[in-house]
């Protein structure tokens, strides 16, 4: 396994599919779909994720190796790149009330979200292949002030994941979209997400985000 | 040695008060302690660079130490306060003291033989009283200096100790001393041979309940009020976080009170999240200061490092980062200042606590006026659901976490909704900021926002009306908006510096083990078995823990120092 991480590119070895990584302070955090779990490599040394790829010394990719985290042979780069961390708030919203059509569109997505227990990869397969919607970020406003009246009247409203994607989904029925990034901190380990549009934070204020390191992008 | 140091000796009479005192003088003058006042019947004693005054009762049967302000917030001079250390001292008297005057400051007075003693409700300056020999004693420091003068008998109180450790870092009020007795901030003490009195005459509760009596506080002059009062015209080490009390201090000190500072002080950590260098260059801009800017570059952290947090009464949890304390006397020093003036305290006053109680106080307040949008609002802050079921969670869980409340301010908490408990108990929590600290040892570490009047304004208003339209202290951003810049009234976050502890204590984890597992706690069976488990790296990086290790290290090293006190004094 050492020859074949050096003679393939160097010290260099690519993150197994469905395994997404990143750097916070000293150590590794890597996320694995398949497993729907979180790992920790504790004090990684100077071993940095780049897309897909892990670079570092030999003793860190064997380590990461052993736990069949990466492989020897280069794999396709085709994953959006996690975002740097927003800083630009939305525009003001208007003055704007739900009408009761609003209130249908997040009751049926809610009664939808809520139904099931999705896993990471469940979410990540249904969501990464969504169409491109228009690009209005007055619009966006507008939809995410709604949203926010109308997410207290939810019976169950439940951690970041589920609004995270109830937001989404809200959107996305206005043919509006966001990128949804996933964070996560150590000391102790926390995991969040939340929407964003380029440097502009969309489901939260964006200074409330810079705890967290983004480590993947649906 | 502290800056608030000093003991008050009062005797039955005046030939037990010499024989206590006669043996120990050479020994605090060895010290560099020294007689501050002198009467027949009262004696006190504090460091002679101590920064504490002390005013004797004209008739020589009272004192006064500390600082003591009327309403106004004007000063009283020494000759006014030696008055109020000369009437006598019952509960009538202490409450028309209380609703009259504020400050940092005991009351003792002779009354009948005994010895009467009001603490300030801002619990400023710590005051723990014993007896000895036909002598009362207060003090309001645990100096190794005053061992002589410690009960016979003293020891460790075990029991206590395991309730210390079982919530490292909260802050408990009862001692875990035996013979020593603390008085909680507002509380009148008498003591004397037989007697043990204690009367509380200032409760956040009833500041609470009383408030339709009283005119509508004004959250904005009252901390305007108060801050310019403590700050006066001394020189001043001033914090600025980048958080938002911080800079409401910083922004209602007058122009000549802010030429004054000697250095407006922000600590940094190289994490994002704990890098708030940008807020606090706002709030520096906008009053046209600059700003000494310092990195934190981990802790460093030792056995004879935590034992010099240990000359104190309880468990130093004002000390959980000695490094920052340490640079905070450190400039003190250098820059010959008087003291440091902190934001401490605003979270409670002003009300952060992001919680749902706050929809039970808006109904428990209002009964059927309770307003849908109010609800509503807290609701969208919250991002909780408008359910009666989120809201019955929220009490359940409450009701719960009172279980583990044990201060005197929240023994009567009837008429009180859960909300406005809530900050009751936060503002029992902050005592801790009150206590002692290696930051003191020049000058003293002044709270505005935790005096008397502060508090009380923020008492008086409901919860609901502190984070009006569902944001954490509404009701100071609206009050302050001039004086802070728009970034940090805007702002949404706290500065978050777990990554920085975390990785800082995780380089010190093989002393924290050795001194953790091998010392007088665990002799004493008091460490859980799976203390071990969470001493790695891997456990502090998934579950967090830091502080409850530093706090469980500041303990160990407060019973060490105890029991190697307490030995000494055997013969």
């Amino acid at each position: 396994m050492a020859d074949a991480l050096r003679a393939d590119d160097g010290d260099c070895g690519w993150l197994a599919e469905g395994i997404h990584a990143v750097r916070v302070g000293e150590d590794l955090v890597l996320l694995d779909l398949a497993a729907d779990a979180y790992l920790c490599l504790p004090e990684c040394g100077d071993l940095r994720i780049e897309g897909r790829r892990a670079l570092g010394s030999m003793d860190d990719l064997l380590r990461l190796a052993a736990e069949e985290l990466v492989h020897p042979t280069s794999a396709p780069d085709d994953r959006v790149p996690p975002p740097a961390l927003q800083s630009a708030r939305l525009p003001p919203a208007p003055p704007i009330r739900p009408t009761l059509r609003d209130l249908a569109t997040f009751g049926v997505i809610w009664l939808d979200v809520v139904r099931r227990r999705p896993t990471l990869l469940d979410l990540s397969r249904r969501y990464a292949r969504r169409r491109r919607r228009r690009s209005d970020p007055d619009a966006l406003a507008a939809r995410v002030e709604v949203f926010r009246q109308l997410l207290p009247l939810a019976p169950w409203t439940g951690a970041c994941l589920l609004q995270a994607e109830l937001l989404l989904r809200f959107l996305n029925a206005a043919d509006l979209d966001a990128d949804w990034v996933f964070g996560v901190r150590t000391f102790p380990f926390l995991a969040h997400c939340w929407l964003q549009i380029g440097e502009q934070c969309v489901s939260e204020a964006p200074e409330t985000l810079t705890v967290y390191r983004p480590i993947m992008v649906i | 040695m502290g800056a608030d140091c000093a003991i008050i000796l009062v005797g039955d009479d005046p030939a037990a008060l010499d024989a206590l005192v006669a043996p120990v003088r050479q020994r605090l003058s060895r010290n560099g302690w020294s007689r501050k006042s002198h009467d027949p019947f009262i004696q006190v004693f504090a460091p002679t660079s101590g920064r504490l005054e002390v005013a004797r009762g004209l008739d020589g049967h009272g004192v006064v130490i500390g600082e003591v302000y009327d309403g106004e917030g004007q000063a009283l001079p020494l000759r006014a306060r030696g008055a109020l250390g000369c009437r006598r001292l019952d509960a009538a008297r202490a409450r028309i003291v209380c609703s009259d005057h504020w400050g940092r400051y005991l009351l003792v007075r002779r009354v009948e033989g005994d010895v009467a003693v009001f603490r300030d409700p801002s619990g400023a300056l710590d005051c723990v009283v014993w007896r000895k020999a036909g002598v009362t004693l207060i003090s309001t420091s645990a100096a190794a200096v005053i061992d002589p003068w410690l009960p016979d008998g003293i020891a460790l109180d075990w029991d206590a100790v395991a309730a210390l450790v079982a919530r490292p870092g909260e802050h408990r009020h009862r001692l875990a001393l035996t013979g020593l007795q603390a008085v909680a901030g507002g509380e009148l003490r008498v003591v004397g041979e037989g007697v043990n009195r204690a009367h509380q005459i200032w409760r956040p509760a009833e500041v609470y309940r009383d408030r339709a009596s009283r005119p509508e506080p004004d959250l904005r002059g009252t901390v305007e009020r108060s801050v310019r009062a403590l700050a006066g015209d001394r020189r001043w080490i001033a914090e600025v976080s980048g958080g938002l009390d911080s800079a409401i201090v910083a922004g209602v000190m007058t122009l000549d009170q802010r030429r004054s500072v000697a250095e407006w002080v922000n600590h940094y950590v190289d994490q994002p999240e704990g890098d708030e260098r940008a807020y606090a260059r706002a709030v520096a801009g906008l009053h046209g200061f600059s700003l000494t800017e310092v990195r934190r570059d981990g802790l460093r952290l030792d056995a004879a490092r935590l034992a010099a947090c240990a000359e104190t009464f309880r468990p130093a949890a004002n000390d959980i980062d000695p490094d920052y304390n340490d640079d905070i006397a450190d400039r003190i020093e250098a820059t010959g200042g008087w003291g440091s003036l902190t934001g401490q305290g605003g979270d409670a006053v002003f009300f952060q606590m992001p919680s749902l109680l706050i929809g039970l106080d808006e109904i428990w307040e209002r009964r059927g006026r309770a307003r849908w949008t109010v609800l509503h609002r807290l609701s969208r802050w919250l991002r909780r659901p408008l359910w009666p079921t989120a809201l019955v969670k929220d009490w359940r869980e409450e009701v719960r976490h009172r279980a583990g409340w044990e201060h005197p301010w929240l023994d009567d908490l009837d008429g009180v909704p859960p909300a406005k408990a809530l900050q009751m108990s936060a503002l029992a929590f902050c005592q801790t900021f009150q206590g002692p600290a290696v930051r003191n040892r020049l000058g003293p570490c002044i709270n505005p926002l935790l005096s008397q009047p502060v508090v009380e304004a923020g008492l008086a208003l409901s919860a609901v009306d502190l984070t009006w339209g569902g944001r954490d202290r509404a009701a100071a951003r609206a009050a302050f908006a001039d004086v802070l810049p728009p970034s940090i009234l805007d702002r949404r976050s706290k500065g978050e510096l777990g990554a920085y502890y975390g990785g800082a204590v995780a380089r010190h984890l093989d002393f924290l083990r050795d001194y953790l597992l091998g010392g007088a706690l665990a002799e004493a069976g008091l460490i859980a078995p799976g203390l071990e488990d969470r001493l790695t790296r891997d456990a502090l990086l998934w579950r967090g823990g830091h502080s409850h290790l530093l706090s469980l290290a500041l303990t160990e090293a407060w019973v060490r120092r105890w029991r190697e006190r307490l030995d000494w004094r055997i013969p």
